[in-house]
């Protein structure tokens, strides 16, 4: 059953992993149009699929980070990150296709995919994900998704919610140690 | 400022939650404060990687759920290259059926002429080619005319979740064809006989690319080339600005494309500006032009712009429309 905008957000920015799970499912009802849209302007079937995960990650991120404002509906926002997506995807592949084509965007503030970052810095982002455990991993997404620090022991198998503060604040450490290190 | 408060400052900084005047404030701090800075960079990126691996983690759930999605039933399917081909297959076996048919009349009636003794055998047939028989300019198996240009230049996208749109614009039928049509209903020759698109009576006073975009497809639209203006709106910038998805509404509306007219005149009508009264006056009628399938929507709509009474600005239009429609 198709859930609305507000049950949407709410189950995101939840603690309930079911909920969580079946309000980002719902976006694969645009999953065919994100996959037109990209085919449409140039794109493989590929691309389409990278485009399409990417959006409903970005969504979830917007979400998570309170920059959706409600001023449109979540379809549209959801439509109009699929479109920056491929804008930016294409930009980087083929640079001169999307200058030729006029429409380098001016107003860059607006676009809700805005995740600029200078090639070393994104190095930094890839190594600093390989350099963290399995564990930390799970414990830093699970605390970033919300949920409860009681289901993360559970899932996790740590003793109490205390060994996974500790824990997400250890991982949290060592991050910010090979950051600075990587500076 | 505990360490704790520093990192809920700079979070809140990194997030944009910081007011205007505090997040002027705290970067003049950063550009002064050397360790600051550090400290704000390091926390940027830490955020970086671990909402990357939240995304990492959303895209496999995706790829799992996308594999155990049941099998789309069939012509339900338009995202898919498969799909499309199939459609292919399938236009081509109605153009051959069309053909066979076609001929198969042809001959008919050749041979009824003969069988009755008027050989007129310089006399042409009583009809012309018809799109889809051979012989025909039309005769393009694998529609849209537009995919040969380019992809950009064909805007129609028919997914499961538009079930709205009717299968085929009528624009590139020759007149033959049209006059065979069946008779549009009262209901669409109404909704077409109120619509009407009044451009903005002031220009943007940015002169950005959007700017362009919109007095290229406003020109397009005056000569009513819809395909262009449709091509032009069909960019990133025209996405973000409501001025430019009215007009998408309305080159839809004109193409007879009424549920791709209501999507995009929905957009618009949803959210405060200056043309969420016309983009309600116009997903009035573009539902209006979809009766009965759109009666919830329609009565819907109407009884919002009745309630708002003379405050909005088509309520004597509306009035008209009811008129109209109750003789």
């Amino acid at each position: 059953m198709q859930k609305d905008d507000d049950e949407i957000i709410r189950a995101l920015l939840g603690s309930d992993r079911k909920n969580k799970d079946e309000a980002l499912r719902q976006f694969l009802t645009d999953r065919p149009w994100a996959l037109n849209h990209v085919r449409q302007h140039g794109g493989s079937h590929e691309d389409g699929e990278d485009v399409f995960q990417d959006a409903v990650a970005l969504l979830y991120e917007k979400v998570r980070e309170n920059k959706f404002q409600g001023k449109s509906s979540l379809r549209t926002f959801f439509h109009r990150i699929v479109e920056w997506r491929w804008y930016s995807l294409k930009r980087k592949l083929r640079p001169q296709e999307v200058v030729s084509a006029g429409f380098e965007p001016e107003q860059r503030e607006a676009a809700p995919d805005e995740t600029f970052m200078r090639e070393e810095e994104q190095q930094i982002v890839q190594k600093g994900k390989e350099m963290l455990g399995e564990k930390c991993r799970e414990v830093l997404r699970l605390s970033e998704e919300g949920i409860s620090q009681g289901e993360i022991a559970k899932e996790l198998s740590f003793q109490s919610t205390n060994a996974v503060k500790q824990q997400a604040r250890r991982c949290r450490e060592q991050l910010k140690e090979f950051i600075r290190k990587m500076l | 400022m505990s360490d704790a408060q520093l990192f809920e400052k700079i979070e809140a900084y990194l997030l944009g939650h910081l007011p205007q005047a505090e997040a002027q404030a705290f970067e003049q701090e950063i550009a002064n404060d050397e360790r600051l800075a550090l400290e704000v960079k390091v926390q940027r990126l830490e955020r970086a990687i671990i909402n990357d691996i939240v995304r990492d983690s959303v895209k496999e759930r995706l790829t799992k759920w996308q594999n155990e999605e049941p099998p789309k039933p069939p012509g339900n399917a338009s995202g898919t290259a498969a799909a499309a081909a199939k459609n292919k297959r399938r236009k081509r076996i109605w153009l051959l059926l069309a053909a066979v048919l076609a001929g198969g009349v042809l001959a008919f009636i050749a041979l009824k002429f003969w069988n009755g003794g008027k050989i007129e055998p310089q006399k042409p047939p009583a009809t012309q080619p018809v799109a889809g028989e051979p012989g025909s300019e039309q005769n393009q198996p694998d529609l849209p005319q537009d995919t040969l240009v380019s992809p950009m230049e064909n805007p129609v996208v028919n997914t499961p979740n538009e079930p709205q749109q009717p299968p085929a614009q009528p624009e590139n039928k020759p007149p033959d064809l049209q006059k065979n049509e069946p008779q549009t209903p009262r209901s669409q020759q109404l909704a077409m006989e109120f619509a009407k698109y009044e451009p903005p009576t002031r220009r943007s006073s940015q002169n950005s690319a959007a700017d362009s975009i919109f007095q290229l497809a406003l020109a397009a639209f005056a000569k009513k080339d819809d395909r262009e203006t449709l091509r032009l709106l069909d960019t990133p910038e025209a996405a973000g600005k409501s001025e430019m998805r009215y007009l998408r509404g309305h080159t839809w509306f004109r193409l007879k494309n009424f549920g791709e007219a209501a999507k995009a005149f929905e957009s618009v009508a949803t959210a405060s500006g200056l043309r969420q009264e016309d983009a309600q006056w116009h997903l009035l009628l573009a539902y209006l032009a979809e009766l009965p399938k759109t009666q919830a929507q329609f009565d819907q709509l109407k009884t919002t712009i009745q309630k708002a009474g003379r405050r909005h600005s088509h309520s004597a239009d509306l009035e008209a429309l009811l008129k109209k429609m109750g003789d």
